[in-house]
């Protein structure tokens, strides 16, 4: 490939990347919302299933530039069921596909297993809330190397309850 | 039913390995073996809406460090197809295709159904997509500082942790 070319490449691919997200970890492969509005269906749920959606609302809520409610319908579907013994306790997909040329994502479907949760607390449920919901804003998982003060719901080995700063700060880049 | 995944899901896990020890120390089940047969699984879920189906893999063992009996075959369970059918993968756990040759770091529910205990529980030795599963392993999870471009140092690393159970 010639060098001009190979700078236009360059240029044109840094022009459609996302935006940086200091001190947040990786994207979530569910993709990013469409808008930042969140209009969410609770699907039957548990008590403890319920609870955990209505945290995840509000820490969404945090944002400036996410609007999360439970009214209307048509960007997040939330369910919580006995789906057996499986590795994870949630989790969170675009069943209609991520559009592959904007990163986005039309509607969520988030999913509580009751069974692997069985026996955690009701704040681990709030955890939980806040963590799949976190993925339905685009973000990924944290790590420890960058969550030092463990205080982000989206670490998968621990159980806080909140976003923290570089959270908000991915959402409000995402959305 | 789809012979390739098209969707990722995110997950939150029951298990976060930051080394490769404490994945083998963990797993109920370790085996090095043989793809022998993929077929569908059950379904779960309360609707249709919800409902996901699994996969149910057979392994021939070549190589058992703790948990089974070398002579028989391993059936576990891996994930999945979403309610219409679409395929998908659980935080990058590449599905396992007949003839693929790894390791399998393998649960044990109290149902005694097998399952991958962590997205980063299988190496594949042989087959179209070598090295370890999950997402980024080589910079986050159990993988991180292994040699996975050298897979027998990573087999002999597996049996040094097996053997230290």
């Amino acid at each position: 490939m010639r060098p001009g070319v190979v700078a236009l490449v360059v240029v044109l691919l840094t022009a459609v990347a996302p935006p940086a997200q200091a001190g947040h970890g990786s994207k979530a492969s569910s993709g990013d919302p469409d808008n930042g509005i969140h209009r969410m269906d609770r699907h039957s749920l548990t008590s403890l299933g319920d609870s955990a959606a209505v945290r995840g609302r509000d820490q969404l809520n945090r944002a400036d530039d996410m609007t999360a409610t439970f009214e209307g319908s048509g960007d997040v579907d939330i369910y919580d069921a006995d789906y057996g013994n499986t590795s994870w306790f949630g989790r969170t997909s675009c069943p209609d596909g991520v559009n592959w040329l904007t990163g986005n994502c039309d509607v969520f479907k988030v999913q509580f297993n009751t069974r692997t949760m069985t026996g955690r607390s009701a704040g681990d449920w709030l955890s939980l809330g806040c963590h799949e919901l976190g993925h339905t804003a685009g973000l990924g998982h944290r790590a420890a190397s960058n969550d030092v003060d463990d205080n982000s719901c989206m670490r998968s080995e621990i159980w806080p309850r909140s976003f923290d700063g570089h959270d908000i700060d991915a959402i409000n880049a995402a959305v | 039913m789809p012979d390739h995944p098209e969707r990722s899901a995110e997950a939150k896990e029951r298990h976060s390995f930051t080394t490769l020890d404490a994945m083998v120390t963990t797993s109920p089940v370790v085996v090095r073996g043989t793809v022998v047969k993929v077929a569908p699984g059950r379904s779960a879920g309360e609707s249709d809406a919800d409902r996901i189906y699994f996969r149910n893999v057979t392994l021939q063992p070549d190589e058992v460090v703790k948990g089974v009996a070398a002579s028989e075959p391993v059936t576990f369970e891996e994930e999945g197809y979403e309610a219409d059918g679409t395929g998908y993968v659980v935080n990058g756990l590449r599905w396992s295709n007949v003839g693929d040759q790894g390791w399998y770091f393998l649960d044990r529910g109290e149902d005694g159904v097998l399952f991958p205990i962590s997205s980063y529980g299988k190496f594949v030795l042989r087959g179209d997509m070598r090295g370890p599963t999950g997402h980024d392993p080589a910079h986050e999870g159990p993988w991180i500082g292994q040699p996975i471009g050298r897979p027998d140092t990573v087999s002999a690393h597996v049996r040094q942790s097996g053997a230290r159970k």
